[in-house]
């Protein structure tokens, strides 16, 4: 899979994306987590910024406006570290808690679990574009900006399919195309199995498909 | 999917990016071979790239510039709301003892100088707050004729009995007399009203 996303993100998005060693980032994770315990305020803001390039990749596609994925960003780390505060209060050692905690996992699953909640009938990426369609219009008939138009129509419609999907479908899509995310790491934050996480996003790309319909020409090259 | 039957898995798993070496060697020999199939791939690739996210712009990275201080921000806020009982109990002890202390002196020396008008005025609330009187001061003569009366027995045995009955009767329906309290002013208004009996007859 081309990893078209990836440009211009901060440059931790590595890890945050998953495809660094799984070692060496809980390593980090574990050591920001217990040093977040003991009050070290720092390491708060590291467990953000470490984490912000994913949760921003979770949430931006359910989000109405850049301040709408901030809002749904702020609410995601909230609710983790309030999951990672209970639990590690309830565990008691904090030594041994901090590296038990899954923060990331979590992350996920917050994330997740917010956007089942957050108003998906108007986003900023199904939104339809007839605004900026008159606007290409005026500016020019140059070669080229038609078929732009036609992929910006076919990428609202297909966005809109997207999550009108039913909901673990669209689960599984969204955190394999957007945060990158293995199938490993998706099935335990939707607690399933790699397996079936596998077949629910063949079985999302097949009803996306079908709503494309069928490809003219040479289009799909 | 119009692609051969036992290569759709392999699609499928080219379009998750999740195709093995093995299993991608297989799907290369047999797209090289068939083109409804190459055509096939072709679609699914244009399906998830039309359904996949533009990178974040700009706006979107400027609006997640200062995140983390936000974060801290509602986390602290968030905290202040969970210490919010405590404190809340703590200032209203804190409060009250103020009050008190405030509040006491004041009452000490007012009390025995009151200007004419507030006592005037308490003097109506008291009499608003109090309630009418259940029975007048006895007349001395009525009392006499009383007395009079209680001198015969037969006289008094026969007009307490019915009268000291309804008097209990109205007395406890008189809700906020106490019990005891009512069966005494029951007592007192028969001694009273023997003489309007006496007097009716």
């Amino acid at each position: 899979m081309t990893d078209e996303t990836g440009e211009g993100r901060p440059r931790l998005r590595l890890v945050a994306g998953g495809r660094a060693g799984p070692g060496a980032a809980t390593r980090d994770e574990a050591a920001l987590l217990g040093a977040w315990l003991v009050g070290d305020d720092e390491a708060f803001g590291e467990l953000v910024a470490l984490h912000q390039p994913l949760v921003l990749a979770l949430v931006r596609r359910y989000a109405a406006s850049p301040d709408d994925a901030r809002d749904l960003a702020q609410r995601t780390f909230l609710r983790a570290f309030e999951s990672a505060r209970r639990a590690i209060s309830r565990g008691g050692a904090v030594g041994g808690a901090a590296a038990a905690v899954p923060f990331r996992r979590w992350l996920v699953r917050v994330a997740v679990n917010l956007a089942k909640n957050h108003r998906r009938d108007e986003t900023r990426w199904t939104r339809s574009s007839e605004g900026l369609s008159a606007l290409d219009t005026l500016r020019s008939k140059a070669a080229g900006a038609d078929q732009r138009l036609e992929d910006e129509e076919a990428s609202v419609r297909m966005r809109r399919a997207a999550l009108r999907l039913p909901r673990r479908q669209r689960e599984v899509l969204t955190l394999r195309i957007d945060a990158d995310l293995p199938f490993a790491e998706i099935a335990a934050a939707l607690g399933c199995t790699e397996n079936a996480a596998k077949v629910s996003f063949h079985l999302a790309v097949k009803r996306l498909r079908a709503e494309l319909g069928q490809p003219q020409g040479e289009e799909g090259a | 999917m119009t692609a051969c039957h036992d290569v759709e898995p392999l699609l499928l798993d080219r379009a998750a990016g999740d195709l093995d070496a093995d299993g991608a060697a297989r799907l290369d020999a047999h797209l090289a071979a068939c083109a409804a199939c190459r055509a096939e791939a072709a679609a699914l690739d244009r399906t998830l790239s039309l359904v996949r996210l533009p990178p974040p712009d700009a706006a979107e990275q400027a609006a997640l510039s200062g995140l983390a201080d936000s974060v801290r921000a509602a986390r602290d806020a968030a905290a202040r709301r969970r210490a919010w009982p405590v404190r809340f109990a703590a200032g209203l002890a804190v409060a009250a003892a103020a009050a008190a202390f405030l509040v006491a002196p004041a009452y000490t020396r007012r009390a025995p100088t009151l200007t004419p008008e507030e006592a005037a005025r308490a003097r109506a609330q008291a009499a608003a707050a109090a309630p009418a009187p259940r029975w007048a001061v006895p007349d001395p003569d009525e009392l006499w004729d009383t007395a009079g009366a209680l001198l015969s027995d037969e006289v008094a045995s026969e007009a307490a009995a019915p009268v000291a009955s309804t008097a209990v009767a109205s007395a406890t329906s008189a809700a906020p007399l106490a019990r005891e309290k009512a069966t005494a002013i029951a007592a007192a208004d028969a001694w009273f009203d023997t003489d309007t009996t006496t007097k009716a007859r």
